[in-house]
């Protein structure tokens, strides 16, 4: 059962099933639990964050870099052949391939796609159990344990960000090593989705209370799993509240614009245009 | 996020004495002694998915490795990492690693295993090894590298040094070696180029990948940014040539669409431009470079420039008409390299490895010599050494210089190979017919050839002819499944080492690879399993390696690192460096020294070469008679003669199969989730495909309009057949595959392997075992097929 060899990681290692049972116990209860009691920041600085995320298209590579290192850090199982084929793949982080024209004169637009985290979100108005919510910083967030898998927010959803685990999450034994203990895994019947990275942003929130100061924009700029990882420097973090924040900034260029705007979901994901050279 | 763990490194100084060349110790894997509940360490290391080095942070969390993310502090990626770098917790927990020493148990290829120990694996090695020196023949080892640079092969050329055998051969024939002798025979420097990205102002690629995959990718990615987004007002322009419309050509300012193998055509169309306009760089070419204008000779022969065979040869209508570029494109590219200089022109050694490969990889060379970008802020560089401390020589005895005195086995320096500097598709054909001698013992590191290689089929044979041999692979792969022992080597994420990352920015980087989880099972660094086998043996191989162990080895030439005074660490102690590199996960010198032209160029001629008087030496020291070169250039279908084969120049790709019988070209490309197959077992890599439907399966591209004719639809199974071999494969529509030719991904495979069926055992088992005819270089791209419904 476990490979590991002999050595000290070994006491760590015997009971790990039942410290991650523990874990996604505790961590589904952190969910649940009212906010301010974990909480580093005043309440009142909290709700003024609205956190947001740029991406730049014209920087994007379309590397997939973002796509692994989301399943990385968020533990997010791996579907197999058969499931793949059913397009029951889980990406909280995709990548959108539109491609037009006809050789040699083509087009193809790569997206990078977490949830779109909207301020006017459809998926929570239709969820019938309050298991998805806006929290008081803006994120779309989910509680696994309470999601009853109706998939009625998988379908309002237009931006298809929501995944349903068809199967329980699976993995080779070894492999079980790999998972990131700051996030539960998700049973059979769940519905779920991008968090932002809601636990590294408390991490950093919890550091820098630790350092007496309040979050800044350099603390949480490629924050996300997908940031961090982006070799392009392409995806940026931040606090869409805060007009001086380099998100913001970003957000009033001429090159910003939003997935399906008119829907008016308002969506806290702003793309920057791709560009070509001029001469 | 902390880096406590890296602080507590632990570097123990044996003593303070500063001269003892061991001070400096290795370093603890964190929390080898014991972990605290919810404990956590970040380690710095180097990425090993790849040779391109990118420094990274390992997260540790109670002995597991969770996460790794890049570090900020090495130059080459800054802080980002690509999919594969991301996906290496796969393969350090993998299920299939191989856990300990095995013998074989049962016919080769059986599967069959029995364990071993370590001390049984390696006196019962050493002891056969030593058998082959003491029958005077230890040239019949031959060791398979798959390592392009770095400290193990470093050991395998000294261990093969001191026991005879001239025979470490490594990969580049199949991967980037028209790229390396390009600059080999023009620079003088056998090794890729490093390029100044950050203060280029336009890129022309060549088929090279830049976004997916090449030698640098994730280092251009970074610098891309930059290029496109980081000078305000100022954007760098990137112009893609490549018959398939890759991500590449998606995300490039430009695309341009060229017949396969005929880059090297467009690189001189490109160059006749900038001769005929005069546009080219007078000062440079002039100054540094050798064999423009005609010349003569000592013995008062003369010699043709490369501007007379450009002018003449090459003019715009006929790059035109071979390249399918147009010729107002053609002009207004070399128009837009000269006014918007310093441009980098860019080779690639998968898309340009042709039959005509070295001709074009020099052209695409030229062509940066000729807008007097080497060596220049903006431009192409080499790639300095890093500044370690050298080993002693090896003191070879009677039998070792016998060894040394005959052939490589490959064939390398000789009629097969008279350009190349490896030749590892050729060894089937050397061991199975005993030419030039028999090989007698094989070690595989790095290596799969049975996958990565052309004739697979034929490598098993070839395996199966050699008594002797050992595979040194983390995993069960195609190629050892045929071994009679695996010794298997550490994963990255559990070795201590010392990094050679393929060239990037020009100046010396080195990575410093820590263990980040103690070793999973009972594996060893291949390192180590050298110099273990080499003390297994009698002298004089035990006194060639006088350390304790790997780390001890390579450690002593950390001692050239304090003697640099601008590297990212400056410390006079071992001691100091070792917290220094602990911390870092690496070393690299402040900056690079443009425009030193002292030493620069390598060459006979001490400066950049046009006409390469290397590639003259060696033909003239190949085959001396000129009736004999002659014959063997008309044997293998070269136009060329006399000097134009010395100058870049360009011959009608040849590509094996009949057009009648196989319609289609097979391009071969690398995608960023497989490049080259060292990575295929990793599932998060298997379901990223662009197209998500294709997780799992292997493809073939077809263009729609040629699938309509041929009766095919989205996911029809499909033969894929070449005069080589067949593969079933899984249709994909892709109206960016150049209508005439089908493309197909190199690295995909099925895992773990089946070695049954009558599907070659790779996409590379599609591809004719043909060369480039003087390189020995691999034409990757100069194979047709046809496809059959099935």
């Amino acid at each position: 059962m476990n490979d590991l060899r002999e050595g000290s990681s070994k006491p760590a290692e015997t009971h790990r099933r039942s410290f991650f049972t523990t874990l996604a116990a505790a961590l589904a209860g952190i969910f649940l639990l009212p906010r301010r009691l974990f909480s580093s920041e005043p309440a009142r600085e909290r709700l003024r964050r609205k956190w947001g995320m740029v991406i730049d298209l014209d920087k994007c590579t379309g590397c997939q870099a973002c796509v692994v290192a989301c399943r990385a850090e968020n533990n997010v199982p791996v579907a197999g052949p058969a499931q793949t084929q059913n397009d029951r793949g889980i990406f909280w982080m995709d990548m959108l391939e539109v491609s037009e024209g006809s050789y040699p004169d083509l087009q193809r637009q790569l997206t990078p796609i977490p949830c779109n985290h909207c301020e006017n979100a459809p998926c929570v108005k239709v969820c019938p159990v309050g298991a998805t919510f806006i929290n008081e910083e803006g994120i779309v967030a989910q509680v696994w344990a309470r999601c009853i898998g109706c998939r009625y927010c998988t379908t309002a959803c237009p931006y298809s960000r929501r995944y349903f685990n068809w199967q329980a999450p699976s993995w080779p034994e070894t492999m079980k090593n790999q998972l990131n203990p700051d996030v539960a895994t998700r049973p059979k019947g769940v519905v779920e989705k991008c968090t932002f990275c809601h636990h590294r942003i408390r991490r950093a929130r919890e550091k820098a209370r630790a350092e007496g100061r309040e979050l800044a924009d350099a603390d949480v700029r490629t924050l996300p799993a997908c940031a961090q990882a982006c070799p392009a420097e392409a995806i940026l973090f931040g606090d869409l509240g805060s007009p001086e924040s380099e998100v913001s900034r970003l957000a009033r260029s001429p090159r910003a614009m939003r997935l399906l705007e008119d829907l008016g979901t308002h969506p806290k994901v702003v793309y920057l245009r791709e560009a070509k050279w001029k001469e | 996020m902390q880096t406590a763990g890296v602080a507590a490194g632990g570097f123990l100084l044996a003593g303070c004495d500063d001269e003892d060349p061991y001070a400096l110790e290795k370093p603890a894997v964190p929390g080898e002694d014991r972990w605290y509940s919810g404990e956590e360490k970040w380690v710095a290391s180097v990425c090993g998915q790849c040779p391109a080095g990118c420094g990274i942070r390992v997260r540790v969390v109670e002995g597991r490795a969770v996460k790794i993310e890049g570090n900020p502090v090495c130059p080459i990626n800054r802080g980002g990492l690509g999919p594969k770098g991301q996906a290496g917790l796969q393969l350090l927990y993998h299920p299939d690693r191989v856990r300990g020493p095995l013998r074989r148990a049962g016919p080769r290829g059986s599967g069959r295993w029995k364990p071993a120990t370590w001390d049984e694996a390696i006196a019962e090695v050493g002891k056969a090894l030593t058998e082959l020196r003491n029958q005077g023949d230890p040239r019949s080892l031959v060791v398979l590298d798959g390592e392009p640079r770095g400290m193990v092969p470093e050991l395998w050329v000294r261990f093969l040094d001191a026991f005879g055998s001239p025979n470490h051969i490594q990969h580049r024939s199949t991967t980037d070696g028209i790229k390396v002798l390009a600059m080999q025979y023009m620079h003088g420097v056998g090794e890729l180029p490093a390029y100044d990205w950050d203060s280029t102002r336009y890129v022309l690629s060549f088929g090279a990948n830049l976004y997916e995959s090449w030698c640098q990718t994730i280092h251009f990615m970074r610098a891309s940014s930059l290029m496109r987004r980081g000078m305000p007002g100022r954007r760098v322009k990137l112009v893609h040539v490549a018959p398939r419309f890759s991500v590449t050509s998606a995300k490039a300012d430009e695309w341009v669409a060229i017949e396969p193998g005929t880059y090297g055509a467009l690189a001189l169309g490109i160059c006749h431009v900038l001769i005929e306009k005069e546009l080219y760089d007078k000062n440079f070419v002039s100054d540094h470079t050798f064999g423009f204008e005609d010349w003569t000779d000592e013995q008062g022969k003369a010699h043709r420039g490369f501007k007379d065979l450009v002018e003449k040869d090459y003019p715009v209508s006929k790059a035109a008409a071979v390249t399918g570029v147009p010729a107002g494109t053609i002009e207004r590219l070399a128009l837009e390299m000269v006014e918007h200089r310093p441009a980098i022109s860019v080779a690639d050694g998968n898309a340009g490895a042709a039959t005509n490969g070295l001709g074009t990889a020099m052209a695409i060379h030229a062509l940066n010599a000729l807008l007097g970008n080497l060596e220049r802020p903006g431009g192409m560089l080499v790639q300095q050494a890093l500044p370690l401390k050298p080993w002693d020589e090896v003191e070879r005895d009677e039998i070792a210089e016998k060894g040394h005195a005959g052939p490589r086995i490959d064939g390398v320096g000789g009629p097969r190979c008279p350009l190349g500097i490896g030749f590892i598709q050729g060894l089937p054909e050397s061991i199975l017919s005993e030419q030039p001698y028999p090989a007698k013992a094989l070690i595989l590191y790095r290596s799969n050839p049975v996958f990565s290689k052309p004739d697979g089929r034929r490598w098993i044979e070839t395996l199966q002819k050699v008594p002797l041999v050992v595979s040194c692979s983390p995993l069960h792969d195609e190629s050892t499944l045929w071994a009679d022992f695996v010794l298997p080597d550490h994963t990255y994420l559990e070795r201590w080492e010392l990094v050679e990352p393929i060239p990037s920015v020009g100046y010396p980087i080195m990575g410093f690879r820590q263990p980040a989880v103690v070793p999973l099972y009972d594996t060893m660094a291949t390192g180590d399993v050298i110099l273990r086998l080499a003390k297994a043996m009698e002298s004089p191989m035990s006194e060639a390696f006088p350390w304790k162990d790997y780390r001890q080895a390579t450690t002593e030439r950390l001692k050239g690192l304090l003697e640099v005074e601008n590297g990212s660490i400056v410390a006079s102690k071992m001691g100091e460096l070792g917290k220094g590199l602990t911390r870092d996960g690496g070393w690299h010198a402040a900056g690079y020294p443009f425009e030193q032209w002292e030493g620069a160029f390598r060459t006979p001629s001490g400066k950049f070469e046009f006409y390469s008087q290397a590639i003259a030496g060696k033909l003239a020291e190949v085959f001396p008679d000129a009736a004999v070169l002659e014959a063997h250039l008309a044997k293998a279908g070269i136009t060329s003669r006399g000097d134009d084969l010395c100058l870049p120049h360009w011959e009608s790709p040849r590509f094996a199969g009949d057009a009648a019988e196989y319609p289609f070209i097979l391009i071969v490309y690398r995608g960023i989730n497989h490049a080259e197959g060292g990575v295929r077992h990793l599932p998060w890599l298997k379901e990223v495909p662009l197209d998500r439907r294709k997780a799992w399966k292997d493809c073939v591209e077809i263009h729609p309009d040629d699938a309509r004719s041929e009766g095919l639809r989205e996911d029809d199974l499909v033969c894929v057949e070449s005069p080589a071999g067949q593969r079933s494969l899984s249709v994909h529509l892709n109206p960016g595959v150049r209508p005439g030719s089908l493309a197909v991904a190199l690295g995909h495979g099925i895992w773990p392997p089946r070695p049954e069926g009558k599907d070659s055992p790779s996409v590379m088992s599609l591809l004719a075992n043909a060369s480039e005819p003087l390189a020995g270089v691999l034409a990757l791209q100069g194979t047709r097929a046809r496809v059959r419904k099935v």
